[in-house]
């Protein structure tokens, strides 16, 4: 019951975890047994996506079967929301690459969902300088898209 | 050099490893200047990828020269090695000689110099890099710095020529090298204020330096750069905007730049009509802007000579994917009624016309359709006219 698997970062740090954690997510589960290296996630990265992968242990089955039930849920639960809180950004899209690597779908969900919070309600000029976004068109390229989706506009 | 003293008791102690010349496969060249040449390595004991500095042989004149490469491992071990590390300076792992080289075994870089990195950013004269990364360019490269200066070494010659980039991070390598007069100077001045200018000046300055004190030491400062919104791979950047379905955010989205215009501009332009948006003109003047001539010619007798304007380079017809006519043509009607073609004809053939041609288009244009309702409100006249199987798509 309490097997255990190490997982190495790409720095060299080992993390032994449990091997239900490994159960859960597909690509962890094909390293289940063995000792497994992951080049592209730093110990740093690693520990936090661990954190989560923890605190989520006993969470019912996961079901992505259909994939638009996962996304009718624009939600993030109060304790993922406090974890995803306290990174900073640069540390949020470490782990959404991290997730997105491990195939962890329910981490990838919350920090896509975090980031898609960040451009809502924003300004053009709030979300370039937060996500520190170059404006690539010209005046007449803006003007020519503001005059086929005026429609957008009024919504 | 094996059999030095100094590297004798410094491979006894561990500072360095000594490596075989077989243990080093994938040898490709990244770097070479007048003393060395840099390349990367994959390097079996470590399994990982090194950077190696290889000096001819016959690079070695003097016993002069042997000594300034043994300088030159001393300065790796003090700022560099296992012992003594920092993020930003590069590590020794060891050295290895034969075949008439010697190597410096050193931490991986994996691209080219900052020089060609910053030339990558210029385009059509625009330097397309961010103050953010610049700035964090610069902080690395003085935290480096600071930690050579904190173990009394002086780096003389700072430029971006040798300087090496990784993916996720810039590193570079460059001469750097001692000099006890200015290092005791530096030491006394930063302690004394009054003097911090002069000080300032005796470090950095690279004036009257002798030739052997300037070639040898290479060491690679590590820059680590920060992950940013475009280091995402396109499909998380995808899945982001799945959680954006409010049309005000994707239409602000269609402003950030050209990738993400192109995202929110396929999410918004799905199903325009849904929303039943008050401006629903745009959309029938951007659909006719992308009516081909054969398409036009079926309105152009219709004495609806509307303005074809040059369009921005999208093409917006192909993103639907739920077209219902009778929305199609309750926005027709209302824009040819806006626009005052009923004074002319007074006739729904017009809108038909008009509905006709839009549909048309879109079976032209659109394989991504998934639904598409035709049935329309008693008194409208429905498209028969219209050749929707014209196209093998959808």
């Amino acid at each position: 019951e309490n097997e255990t698997i190490t997982l190495r970062s790409s720095d060299g740090i080992e993390f032994h975890i449990d091997a239900r954690i490994a159960n859960r997510y597909t690509l962890l589960n094909n390293w289940n047994g063995e000792n497994a290296s992951l080049p592209n996630v730093t110990g740093k990265v690693l520990e936090k996506v661990l954190e989560w992968c923890e605190h989520h242990i006993n969470d019912p089955p996961l079901n992505y079967d259909n994939d638009d039930s996962r996304r009718r849920n624009f939600e993030i639960d109060d304790w993922d929301e406090n974890f995803i809180n306290c990174v900073n950004q640069d540390m949020l899209f470490e782990i959404i690459l991290a997730a997105n690597y491990l195939d962890i779908k329910p981490l990838l969900d919350i920090g896509c969902k975090t980031v898609a919070n960040m451009i809502k309600s924003k300004s053009l000029e709030e979300i370039r300088s937060t996500f520190n976004i170059v404006n690539d068109f010209t005046p007449e390229e803006e003007e020519a898209i503001r005059r086929e989706n005026e429609w957008a506009d009024d919504q | 050099f094996v059999g030095l003293s100094w590297v004798k008791s410094a491979l006894n102690e561990g500072l360095f490893h000594l490596f075989d010349n077989s243990n080093f496969s994938d040898v490709i060249s990244t770097c070479v200047n007048v003393n060395a040449t840099l390349k990367s390595a994959h390097c079996e004991t470590k399994n990982a990828k090194v950077m190696l500095k290889i000096i001819e042989a016959n690079n070695f004149f003097s016993q002069n020269d042997i000594e300034i490469v043994v300088n030159e491992l001393k300065i790796h071990c003090k700022v560099g090695s296992r012992n003594s590390n920092h993020p930003n300076i590069c590590q020794i792992f060891g050295i290895s000689e034969g075949n008439g080289t010697f190597m410096m075994v050193l931490q991986y870089a994996n691209s080219g110099s900052l020089q060609d990195y910053l030339q990558s950013k210029m385009h059509d004269s625009i330097f397309e890099i961010s103050w953010c990364d610049l700035v964090r360019i610069a902080k690395g490269i003085a935290s480096g710095l600071e930690w050579l200066h904190c173990n009394e070494i002086v780096h003389r010659n700072l430029t971006t020529l040798d300087t090496l980039l990784n993916i996720t991070s810039v590193k570079f390598v460059k001469n750097i090298t001692t000099n006890n007069s200015h290092l005791n100077d530096y030491n006394v001045n930063n302690m004394n204020n009054g003097n911090n200018h002069r000080n300032v000046d005796n470090v950095m300055t690279v004036e009257n330096i002798n030739q052997h004190q300037t070639r040898g030491v290479w060491t690679m400062l590590n820059i680590n750069k920060r992950k940013e919104f475009f280091d995402l791979p396109d499909e998380c950047i995808l899945e982001i905007f799945t959680y954006l379905n409010n049309v005000k955010d994707l239409y602000s989205c269609l402003f950030i730049n050209k990738f993400l215009h192109q995202i929110a501009m396929s999410m918004l332009w799905r199903n325009p009509f849904v929303n039943n948006p008050k401006s629903r003109d745009s959309i029938i003047l951007t659909y006719l802007n992308e009516l081909n001539i054969e398409e036009q010619k079926t309105i152009i007798p219709l004495r609806i000579n509307f303005p074809f304007i040059k369009s921005h380079s999208s093409k917006y017809a192909p993103y639907l994917e739920t077209l219902d006519i009778h929305s199609l043509h309750i926005a027709c009607l209302k824009w040819l009624a806006g626009a005052g073609y009923f004074c002319q004809c007074g006739e729904l053939r017009i809108v038909q016309a008009v509905v006709s041609a839009i549909v048309q288009m879109i079976m032209r244009t659109n394989g991504n359709l998934k639904i598409m309702n035709m049935k329309v409100a008693e008194g409208e006249p429905d498209c028969t006219s219209a050749s929707i199987f014209s196209s093998s798509q959808p």
